[in-house]
C-alpha cells in the first residue's frame, strides 16, 4: 500500500510541476516565479555564501530559543486543543473521499496516506528552518534532521489534539470517556501552565522585569512539567555540537513515535465513538417516531446548528452589488466571527487588568489594556487584509456564476472589496475606540487629544483598508490561477513567489500609492502652514485621505474593466 | 430570445466553436446535444457572458451580450450542470440574494413559492453543505427561475433529480416556454430532448451538424426516416 501512496503523491507533485511549468508561458506567472527565485537565492544562497555569525551570536540565538520557543510551541498547542483545526488537519480533497475512502484500504492506512503525504511540507519547512538557523552551533544536516522530528511531531500533535477536540465537541460525553487520558494531560498542563503566567504577570512591576521573570518562569517545576513534550523536541535543534545532540535527538524521536501511536489510538477511538453515536441518534429517531419522546436525552449533535443572524437585513429593491457586499459580510460573519475574535481580545485584555489591579497597580492597568487595543488594531490594518479573504481572494472560483448576474465589473470589484473592508474595518474600530478610552482613563492622552484621534481614525482606517484590501484584489485578478481552485493550488517557485509578491507586493503598492495623495496635501498644507502653523496639518491631512481615496476609486474602476476583460478558461479558473 | 450569428470560440490554434448560427423564439424549447467536447459548454459559456466569443455576436431578449450585458443578463438565467452555491449562505438567503441583484419585489412570496415548488421549504435555513447533491441542483433551478427570466439555458438541469423531482421539472420548463420564455436545453438525455424540444441542435467538433426539427433533419438524410433522435445522433455525429 505504502507503493501505492507514494505513486498517487509523486504523480500528483509531477503533474502540478508540470501544469505550473506550462503557466509560465505568461509573463505575469514568469515574473512571479522570478521574484520566488530571487527571493530564494537571498535565503539559500546567504546560506552558502554568506558568512556564518560569530559563536557568541549562535549562543545567544540558541539561549534565547531555549528560554522563548518551548513557551510559544506550547501555547500552539494549546490553542489546537481548544479550537481544534481538525477539518484542515485531515481534510479529504473530493478524489481522496470518492475514490481511496470506499477503496479496501483501512482507516490506520488512510492515515499513514494523509501523513505520508504532508511530508513534502515538512521537508521544505526543515530545510528552511536549517538554513534561517544557520547561526546555531550544529552543521546543517543535524539541523535539517533535527528540524524534521520537530515540525513531524507537531504536525501529528495538531491532528491528534484537533481530532480529540473534534470528539469532545460532536459527541459530547462519550467523546470526553474516551479520550480521557490525553485529556486529563492536557487539563493539568494548561492549568500548571496558566496558573504559572498568571502568577508570572502578578510579579511584573515594570517593563525591565518581564525578561528575568519570563527566565524564571520557565524554570519553575509546573512549567518544565507543562511544556516537557515541546522541550524535547526543541532540544536537538539547540545542541552545542554533535555529540551533545545524538541523546535529544534520540528522545525526541521517540517522542515523534509515540504521537505517531498515540495518533493511531485516538482516531480509531474517534471513529468508534462516531459510529457508537451514530447507532444510539438512530435508536433515538426510532423512538421519536413510537412516540417515545419521555426519558430520551438530546445532547449537542440532537440541537440544530446555529447560524449568525445577518448583521443587516436586505431589501430585494436598490443597488444590485449591494448583494455581493452582504454576502460577503455574512460570509465573514459565519467564518471568521470578527467580533466574537474582538470579544476574546476584550475578556483577555480585562484578564490582565483585573489581575494587575488586584496585584495593587493602579495607575498602570488602563495604560496597558489601552495600549494593547491600540496596538491590536494598528496590526490589523496589516494582518486584517490579509487574513480576511472574502472577497475576489475566494469569489473567482465563481467566476462562472459571477458573470452571469447583471452586474457592471467595476460594481462587482467595488462590492467584493468594500465587503472585506468592512469586516476589517469594524473591529479595528472597536478596539482602536476602546483603547483610545482606556488611554484617555489612564491619563495618556488628553481629552481633546483622544477626540482628535477618534475622529482622524474613522476618516483615516477606512481609507487604508480600502487600499489594503484592493491592492490583494489586484494580486488576486493578475494572478488568477493562484485562487484556490476547485482541484489544483499553486506550489513550489510560483507559489513562494505569490507569498512574497502577496505581501511585499501590497506594501510596497500601498507605500508608492501614498506618494501622489502626499504631495498634494503638502501643495494644500505648504501655504497655510505659514498662517496657521501646525493646524495646516489638518486640512493638508484630510486633502491625503480624499486624494488616497479618489486614487484607490479609479484603481478599483481599473480592476472593473480588467475584471471584465478576464477569460476564465485561459486564466485557468475554469476548464 | 436567444439569437447568435456566426459564434465562434479559439483557444489557441483550437476550435472550440466555430460559426454557430441559431436563434430560439420566445415559447419555444430547444435542445442541444453533441457528443463530450463537441463544444455545448463553450456555446453556452459564450451565450450566457461567461467567456467572450472570438468572432461572432449573441442577443439575449434583443441585447447584446457584449456590448450591453446588463439588460442582456438582466433577461436570461443560467442553470449550470454543477450547481455552485455560497457556502455561508442558507437556501432562503440565497433567494434573497438573487432577489436583490435581480430586484425582484415580491421575492418573499416567490422564494417560498419556489422552495414550495422544489420540495424545499423545510430546508429553507439549511447551509449547501447540509444538503442533497439534487437538493442543491434545485436549489440552484430555484435561483435561476427567482426573477422569471424571458430566456432559459440550462446545462444537464436533471443531474441529481429524483423521479418526482424530474417529472416537475419537466413541467416547470414547459410552464416557463407556454408563459413566453425562450429555453435551451443542453443534455446528453435524448429522451428528455425529444419529449421537451421543439428543434434540436447538433453540434460536433466545435461546428453545428443539423439544426431543426427532426422532420427537418431527417429529410436531409433519409436513411434515417422513422428513427428516433438517440438513432439520428448517433448517425450525425457518426458513432452508430
Amino acid at each position: 500500500m505504502t507503493r501505492l501512496f507514494l505513486y498517487l503523491i509523486g504523480r500528483s507533485a509531477r503533474n502540478a510541476a508540470v501544469r505550473q511549468l506550462k503557466r509560465l508561458r505568461n509573463p505575469r506567472y514568469a515574473l512571479a516565479a522570478i521574484v520566488g527565485a530571487v527571493y530564494f537565492f537571498f535565503v539559500f544562497g546567504g546560506f552558502r555564501i554568506g558568512e556564518a555569525p560569530p559563536p557568541e551570536v549562535g549562543r545567544g540565538m540558541a539561549d534565547t530559543a531555549r528560554g522563548v520557543a518551548p513557551l510559544l510551541v506550547g501555547l500552539l498547542a494549546a490553542w489546537w486543543w481548544l479550537w481544534g483545526g481538525y477539518k484542515t488537519g485531515l481534510a479529504l480533497l473530493p478524489a481522496e473521499r470518492d475514490l481511496l475512502v470506499p477503496a479496501p484500504i483501512t482507516r490506520r492506512q488512510l492515515l499513514q496516506y494523509k501523513i505520508m503525504q504532508t511530508q513534502p511540507q515538512i521537508v521544505i519547512s526543515a530545510l528552511f528552518t536549517s538554513f534561517f538557523t544557520r547561526g546555531l552551533p550544529l552543521t546543517w544536516p543535524l539541523r535539517f534532521l533535527s528540524g524534521w522530528v520537530l515540525f513531524a511531531t507537531l504536525h501529528q500533535h495538531q491532528i491528534a489534539a484537533s481530532l480529540v477536540h473534534a470528539a469532545a465537541e460532536e459527541q459530547g460525553r462519550q467523546g470526553v470517556r474516551r479520550h480521557i487520558i490525553p485529556l486529563a494531560f492536557f487539563v493539568a498542563a494548561f492549568t500548571a501552565l496558566a496558573a504559572s503566567v498568571i502568577r508570572a504577570v502578578m510579579d511584573i512591576r515594570d517593563t525591565g522585569q518581564v525578561t528575568e521573570r519570563l527566565r524564571v518562569l520557565m524554570d519553575e517545576p509546573a512549567v518544565l512539567f507543562a511544556l516537557a513534550p515541546f522541550r524535547a523536541v526543541l532540544a536537538p535543534t539547540l545542541a552545542s555540537n554533535a555529540v551533545e545532540w545524538m541523546q535529544p535527538f534520540a528522545i525526541a524521536v521517540l517522542v515523534l513515535v509515540g504521537h505517531y501511536l498515540w495518533l493511531q489510538r485516538t482516531d480509531a477511538a474517534f471513529e468508534e465513538a462516531a459510529a457508537e453515536l451514530g447507532a444510539k441518534h438512530a435508536d433515538r429517531l426510532s423512538a421519536l417516531r413510537k412516540g417515545g419522546v419521555s426519558g430520551m436525552r438530546f445532547t449537542k449533535i440532537d440541537r440544530a446548528k446555529k447560524l449568525a443572524t445577518p448583521w443587516f437585513r436586505m431589501d430585494p429593491a436598490g443597488f444590485p452589488a449591494f448583494a455581493v457586499f452582504w454576502k460577503n459580510v455574512v460570509y465573514g460573519q459565519r467564518a471568521v466571527h470578527p467580533l466574537r475574535l474582538v470579544m476574546v481580545v476584550f475578556v483577555l485584555v480585562a484578564g490582565v487588568g483585573a489581575i494587575m489591579t488586584f496585584s495593587g497597580d493602579e495607575d498602570g492597568p488602563a495604560l496597558v489594556m489601552g495600549s494593547v487595543c491600540v496596538g491590536l488594531a494598528a496590526v490589523y490594518t496589516i494582518a486584517g487584509p490579509l487574513a480576511m479573504r472574502h472577497d475576489l481572494r475566494t469569489d473567482l472560483r465563481n467566476m462562472d456564476l459571477l458573470r452571469t448576474y447583471p452586474i457592471t465589473g467595476r460594481d462587482l470589484v467595488a462590492a467584493e472589496i468594500a465587503g472585506t473592508v468592512f469586516l476589517v474595518t469594524l473591529p479595528q474600530l472597536l478596539l482602536g475606540a476602546v483603547g483610545i478610552v482606556l488611554l484617555g482613563i489612564s491619563d495618556a492622552l488628553l481629552g481633546w487629544q483622544a477626540g482628535l484621534i477618534v475622529v482622524a481614525t474613522v476618516i483615516v482606517l477606512p481609507v487604508v483598508n480600502t487600499v489594503m484590501v484592493t491592492v490583494q484584489n489586484a494580486i488576486a485578478l493578475l494572478f488568477p490561477a493562484w485562487t484556490p481552485s476547485r482541484d489544483a493550488q499553486p506550489g513550489g517557485m510560483e507559489s513562494m513567489g505569490q507569498g512574497v509578491i502577496t505581501i511585499i507586493g501590497t506594501l510596497i503598492v500601498f507605500a508608492v500609492s501614498l506618494i501622489p495623495p502626499l504631495l498634494v496635501g503638502s501643495a494644500v498644507a505648504g501655504p497655510l502652514y505659514l498662517k496657521f502653523g501646525a493646524w495646516s496639518a489638518v486640512p493638508g491631512s484630510l486633502v491625503v485621505v480624499a486624494a488616497l481615496a479618489g486614487q484607490t476609486w479609479l484603481f478599483i474602476m481599473w480592476l472593473g474593466r480588467l475584471y471584465d476583460t478576464t477569460d476564465p478558461v485561459e486564466a485557468g479558473l475554469l476548464t | 430570445m436567444i439569437e447568435a450569428t456566426k459564434l465562434t470560440r479559439y483557444y489557441g490554434d483550437f476550435v472550440a466553436a466555430r460559426d454557430i448560427t441559431f436563434h430560439v423564439a420566445p415559447g419555444e424549447v430547444v435542445g442541444l446535444v453533441g457528443p463530450n467536447g463537441a463544444g455545448k459548454t463553450t456555446t453556452l459559456r459564450s451565450l450566457v457572458g461567461i467567456i467572450k466569443p472570438t468572432r461572432g455576436t449573441v442577443r439575449i431578449a434583443g441585447y447584446d451580450v457584449q456590448t450591453d450585458p446588463i439588460p442582456a443578463k438582466k433577461a436570461l438565467a443560467f442553470i449550470p450542470d454543477e450547481p455552485h452555491l455560497f457556502p455561508h449562505l442558507t437556501a432562503r438567503e440565497h433567494l434573497n440574494f438573487i432577489g436583490r441583484l435581480y430586484n425582484v419585489a415580491d421575492v418573499q412570496e416567490k422564494g417560498d413559492a419556489l422552495l414550495a415548488e422544489m420540495d424545499l421549504s423545510d430546508r429553507r435555513d439549511s447551509l449547501p453543505d447540509e444538503l442533497s447533491r439534487g437538493m442543491k441542483q434545485k436549489l440552484a433551478i430555484a435561483c435561476g427561475l427567482l426573477h422569471d427570466p424571458s430566456a432559459l439555458l440550462l446545462d444537464e438541469p436533471l443531474t441529481g433529480l429524483d423521479p418526482g423531482a424530474i417529472r416537475r421539472m419537466k413541467k416547470t420548463i414547459t410552464q416557463r416556454a407556454e408563459n413566453g420564455a425562450a429555453v435551451l436545453l443542453s443534455s446528453h438525455l435524448l429522451g428528455l430532448v425529444e419529449e421537451l424540444c421543439s428543434r434540436v441542435l447538433v453540434i460536433q467538433n466545435g461546428e453545428m451538424v443539423a439544426q431543426g426539427t427532426m422532420t427537418e433533419i431527417v429529410s436531409s438524410r433519409p436513411e434515417l426516416a422513422g428513427r428516433g433522435l438517440e438513432d439520428v445522433f448517433l448517425a450525425l455525429t457518426g458513432q452508430s
